[in-house]
């Protein structure tokens, strides 16, 4: 394929689709560092009954994947 | 021999410190609730820290007032229902039900790392006043966490500030403390009850102070 066909090919759609797969990917990156600096915390400072905040820490990165992989499949 | 020699010595010097905390414990009262997110408490039980001694008890436990957070629940519920009016938004409405699908369990997700972020940066906000020194647990953002301690006999000055109306309404305010350990003050700020950590404090250095003219050593 020659450079002009590969640019008449580029929708905004497809655009937008990389865009949006992007920003999930880096904010699934941002997601995985919150739960490690989730458990890093907890190990620093112990309390009774912080699994809780560690389980938040990740429920929220496992939703990033899904949303992610979610958004891989649906655009 | 020499085991039952080490063992003695480690269950004497236990003992030792146990009396530290048992005086305070006569002085001190419990006070505060029990449970996780607890913003005071003396005598916490469960509560320790990464670098904490053999023996060495958490007296007072101390994050910033609740109501601190009063800013960042309201602006993530108005971010919450901002995801109702995307449709009005012709560029949004334009776009496939597969994309708009996307976008917003993307803002919803966004609205979650900002809700937990925001709430990691409160619940590890954490300031812990021990038998021996005074801790300061600073969780800045997800990438920066400092932890801060100072002597009990290194402190040199507490201060005490409460001004505002919100201040005198929740009964939250600031306790400064001076030292001279190597992070010069210590700024426990936004702690429900601040005259009674002043006091606590105070307290603590009176009874640091008796156990060095007595002669005791931790």
């Amino acid at each position: 394929m020659d450079p002009i066909s590969i640019l008449q090919s580029i929708t905004l759609l497809g655009i937008i689709k990389v865009m949006l797969i992007m920003l999930l990917g880096v904010y699934a990156v941002f997601a995985g560092l919150m739960m490690r600096q989730i458990v890093a915390m907890t190990k620093a400072v112990t309390m009774k009954d912080d699994f809780i905040v560690r389980a938040l820490g990740i429920l929220n990165f496992g939703f990033a994947l899904l949303i992610l992989f979610l958004a891989i499949i649906i655009l | 021999m020499a085991e039952i020699f080490k063992s003695g010595v480690a269950k004497t010097k236990e003992k030792v410190e146990r009396k530290s905390l048992l005086e305070l414990r006569k002085v001190i009262q419990v006070l505060g609730a029990r449970h996780l997110f607890t913003s005071f408490a003396t005598f916490p039980p469960s509560v320790c820290f990464e670098t904490q001694d053999d023996g060495e008890g958490v007296v007072v436990f101390l994050r910033q007032h609740p109501i601190v957070n009063l800013g960042w629940i309201v602006g993530a519920l108005l971010m919450l229902t901002l995801s109702s009016v995307f449709g009005f938004f012709p560029p949004y409405a334009n776009l496939p039900a597969g994309y708009q699908f996307v976008v917003t369990s993307g803002w919803y997700l966004f609205v979650t790392g900002f809700v937990l972020a925001k709430f990691m940066g409160w619940f590890f906000n954490i300031y812990l006043i021990t038998d021996e020194r005074v801790v300061d647990v600073d969780f800045l953002n997800i990438f920066f966490r400092r932890i801060s301690t100072a002597k009990i006999e290194e402190i040199q000055d507490v201060s005490v500030t409460s001004s505002g109306a919100m201040e005198t309404f929740f009964g939250y305010g600031n306790v400064f403390i001076q030292t001279a350990a190597e992070v010069s003050q210590f700024e426990f700020l936004a702690v429900p009850k601040p005259d009674v950590v002043g006091k606590i404090l105070n307290r603590m250095i009176d009874l640091e102070e008796q156990e060095q003219i007595e002669g005791r050593v931790k």
